[in-house]
């Protein structure tokens, strides 16, 4: 076997902890977020019901996420957490309303209102701030002397406001593709109505996110535009708008699983654009994942506990959403 | 009460060990020794106070007085909070224990501080402040609602043979007054 080369091992653990995250994570704060969307009542109630077992869980992924980069990467952790101080912040306190919201709802029938709110501006604020983060992180962190140079309030761009803007439109898309598999009724009706809406909204979102990348940076438009690898990158918008074709004419069949398979695979499509954009840096414009790397020590060290811990969070995922499976009622259990 | 060499064997792992005092250490590389103090003989003390609780329920069971022993309940009642306040007392004792350090005798806390300006950390910190007293006030709130509701005969308990959520609409009871 070659030498394998563990950053880059690293590196792919990472991007799949995140992906897992986003995309589990994702239809459950779109849940939230299209809570004032939905009317109180037996909709709120069954939405709410569709994601209890599973929505702490998903956030398995952040922690796995987090807690990865600071253990393989701690140089792009301590910049990019100071980078994104404000953001990240803002994020945490953001799941703290909306995880507490979960109980305290049902505790709690005279105060459901404020219950809602919080649920729902936890799940906006959240989704906000990730976006925010990611967009800080495309257009370039201030390093100098491997320590963050910038202001606190570098993260604050059209550009950042306009990938937050977008994360909050993607995950409403996955929450309402959720609630079309998930439900039935007028519920689901109402689920078909949002996410055709979202759909368009999300699919301008990418464009324009994607469009205005390349304009960041000219390592980006090279790494997406310079031949002749544009034409294997030309493949992923290709595929996003195949894919885009598949979920808007299983809206209009009524299907109730396409819809929501397919916007996971214009997620993962889109985290690959992302990929190509920013491998392998880890915080553009300075630091690559070499750079940043724990010594090969820790990196060999943590290895063998990764490969055996993600199997293991995957298949009792995996069994929670099994035992979950099927149409989610509107009181009690199913 | 001392038991000789004991402190020894835990430290050290040595009966014969020195155990270097306080006084052998430069001041510079002092903890907050009254903070560290203190909350390690909140955390003790409870932890013992925990042991009399187990202790006397084991005792009263055995005496078949255990729903019958009322000062017993009071105690328990009053025990609460004691495993939650123990445990920060316990974290306090090893955050403020390994002072000034972050890493013990490799990194201080004075050089692991991050680059950030001084008002981004207040700013957070006040956010932090605020946003844990609203969700451990509402806590607090509807823990002692529940508490104040004695278990009442014949109340339906979990259904043992479908699957659970542990959040959502679940058989624990509501609090709010007027419920159900």
């Amino acid at each position: 076997m070659a030498t394998v080369d563990l950053p880059t091992v690293w590196a792919f653990i990472i991007a799949f902890a995140i992906f897992a995250y986003v995309a589990m994570d994702g239809f459950d704060l779109g849940v939230g977020i299209l809570f004032p969307w939905l009317p109180i009542g037996r909709e709120r109630d069954t939405a709410m019901n569709s994601i209890a077992p599973v929505w702490d869980g998903n956030e398995t992924w952040l922690v796995l996420g987090g807690g990865g980069l600071l253990a393989a990467f701690p140089l792009a952790y301590s910049t990019i957490l100071s980078a994104l101080y404000a953001p990240i912040v803002a994020m945490l306190l953001a799941l703290v309303f909306r995880g507490v919201a979960f109980d305290f709802r049902w505790r709690d029938p005279g105060h459901r209102a404020y219950w809602d709110i919080a649920f729902a501006v936890g799940s906006i604020g959240a989704a906000f701030t990730q976006g925010i983060t990611l967009g800080a992180l495309l257009q370039g962190i201030a390093i100098e002397h491997r320590a963050y140079a910038g202001g606190w309030f570098d993260w604050l761009t059209p550009f950042t406001v306009l990938v937050g803007a977008s994360l909050i439109c993607g995950y409403a898309l996955l929450g309402a593709t959720w609630l079309i598999m998930k439900s039935e009724g007028t519920l689901q009706a109402r689920g078909y109505r949002l996410a055709f809406r979202l759909g368009i909204a999300t699919i301008l979102a990418i464009a324009a996110v994607s469009a205005a990348t390349p304009f960041l940076s000219q390592a980006y438009w090279l790494r997406w535009f310079a031949w002749p690898q544009v034409l294997f990158t030309a493949q992923v918008p290709l595929v996003v708008t195949v894919v885009t074709v598949i979920f808007f004419r299983s809206l209009m069949r009524r299907h109730h699983y396409t819809p929501f398979i397919a916007t996971l695979a214009i997620f993962t499509l889109s985290l690959a654009g992302l990929g190509v954009s920013l491998f392998p840096y880890v915080v553009p414009p300075t630091i690559t994942i070499w750079d940043a790397a724990a010594p090969t020590a820790s990196l060999q060290f943590m290895l063998p506990g990764a490969l055996v811990m993600v199997p293991i969070i995957l298949a009792y995922t995996g069994y929670s959403y099994w035992v979950f499976r099927g149409k989610t009622g509107h009181e009690g259990y199913h | 009460m001392e038991i000789p060499k004991a402190s020894s064997l835990i430290l050290k792992h040595s009966l014969d060990a020195p155990l270097a005092g306080l006084d052998t250490v430069d001041r510079r590389e002092w903890p907050p020794v009254a903070i560290v103090f203190w909350a390690f003989r909140i955390m003790v003390g409870l932890g013992l106070l925990m042991l009399l609780l187990a202790a006397a329920s084991l005792l009263a069971r055995l005496r078949r007085r255990l729903f019958e022993w009322s000062l017993l309940h009071r105690f328990a009642l009053v025990m609460g909070p004691a495993g939650f306040v123990a445990v920060i007392a316990g974290w306090i004792t090893t955050e403020v224990g390994r002072q000034p350090y972050t890493v013990y005798g490799l990194l201080r806390t004075a050089d692991s501080a991050s680059p950030l300006d001084a008002p981004a950390v207040a700013a957070s910190l006040l956010a932090f402040i605020v946003v844990y007293f609203i969700v451990f006030g509402a806590g607090v709130f509807y823990i002692l609602r529940l508490m104040n509701r004695p278990p009442q005969p014949g109340e339906a308990g979990p259904a043992h043979d479908q699957p659970m959520r542990a959040a959502g609409i679940t058989p624990a009871p509501q609090v709010a007054e007027g419920a159900n």
